[in-house]
């Protein structure tokens, strides 16, 4: 748990919904803080009275998805900027345009399941989606779309579960945690797995085409030995 | 590079996180059981459920002791700038050490509970320590 969160329900029990709604807000922008946690607190703080838990809720939506809006907007201003000079030909260049194009193509298409996914999911990767969203500028009202729902399964999961457990929601938080960690890690072995299914089915062709463009085709040193040997 | 070294390294790449995936089950595993612990504490009442996140009021609430006990017995003030500050803060505020403080604020509510011999439900109490209910 982060050092930062008994200084945080501090705040939110001192100055009230003002205070939870920026902390969620710059959180939402990119600064790690542990949003989940407060959220879980505020619903264990809400079941005695201290708050009322459908304006925390609401307080919660509206402040992330704000954030959300600000992080969104960087990237289609800077990011953009960054994606045209990596885009220019140059003698060195960090990302090959090739990548940079399959990169665009797939956020096109796959791009509103990972902004749903890095809200609801793993909200660790929230702030890096919404800079990468606008930097491929995807376009807006489909970023708001899966912005809102994924910001509100992220705002209504944990306080619901602060507010039926109560006392328990730092295990409660906990266990989020661990369980968004275990969707991840096996999220990246299936994605491996169909990789590597992917390669068998291709290893064969692709072998028989290698082993028929040794015969035939000649190899770009004997290409450049034949050119130097013409006569000019 | 060839198909067959990007097939190695994605292999690899796989049994890592595989291992990960593991690791990750086993702890999530844990972290259940402790959960289960915890609200198993919650619910019968048992004063290791307190956190340093708690506030004094909702000490008061949760394990029916009343406020003015519990500052008088911490030799708090009881006043309403304390009324929204956590155990952790008012620790460090009164400069003792945080986990010396919590268990200080554990023995006023089983003091309490002596002096008022506060009787437990029926169902929790005779539940064992470290089994949910749930």
């Amino acid at each position: 748990m982060s050092a930062f969160l008994p200084y945080l329900i501090t705040w939110m029990q001192q100055y009230g919904y003002p205070a939870l709604w920026l902390i969620i807000f710059v959180a939402a922008i990119g600064v790690p803080l542990p949003v989940s946690f407060m959220l879980l607190a505020a619903g264990a703080f809400s079941a005695l009275g201290d708050f009322n838990v459908f304006l925390v809720g609401v307080i919660a939506l509206t402040a992330s998805v704000s954030g959300d809006q600000i992080g969104y907007l960087l990237g289609r201003s800077i990011g953009t900027r960054l994606l045209t000079w990596l885009e220019q030909p140059r003698r060195f260049n960090p990302i090959s345009q090739r990548t940079l194009q399959h990169a665009h193509t797939y956020f096109t298409k796959r791009g509103g399941l990972a902004i749903f996914l890095s809200r609801s999911v793993v909200s660790a990767l929230g702030g890096t989606i919404n800079l990468l969203s606008g930097a491929e500028v995807y376009p807006y009202h489909r970023f708001l779309v899966y912005d809102i729902s994924g910001e509100l399964c992220a705002a209504i999961i944990p306080l619901a579960l602060g507010y039926i457990f109560g006392a328990s929601w730092e295990a409660v938080g906990n266990i989020l945690g661990m369980v968004s960690l275990l969707i991840l890690s096996l999220l990246v072995a299936a994605y491996l797995s169909y990789r590597l299914i992917r390669m068998l089915q291709r290893m064969p062709v692709t072998k028989i085409a290698s082993l028929q463009g040794e015969k035939k085709r000649p190899s770009l040193r004997d290409m450049k030995e034949s050119t130097d040997s013409l006569p000019l | 590079m060839s198909l067959r070294i990007r097939f190695a390294i994605t292999l690899t790449l796989l049994l890592l996180t595989l291992c990960c995936v593991a690791f990750v089950a086993r702890s999530t595993v844990e972290t259940w059981q402790q959960f289960r612990q915890q609200n198993a504490w919650a619910h019968s009442g048992d004063v290791r459920a307190i956190g340093p996140w708690m506030t004094i009021p909702y000490i008061a609430h949760t394990y029916h002791v009343p406020e003015t006990y519990l500052y008088s017995q911490l030799q708090l003030p009881a006043s309403p700038t304390l009324h929204h500050t956590t155990l952790h803060l008012l620790a460090m505020r009164y400069h003792r050490p945080v986990a010396h403080f919590v268990s200080q604020v554990q023995g006023v509510v089983i003091k309490y509970r002596k002096q008022h011999s506060l009787r437990l439900p029926a169902s929790t109490r005779k539940e064992p320590r470290g089994r949910s209910i749930i």
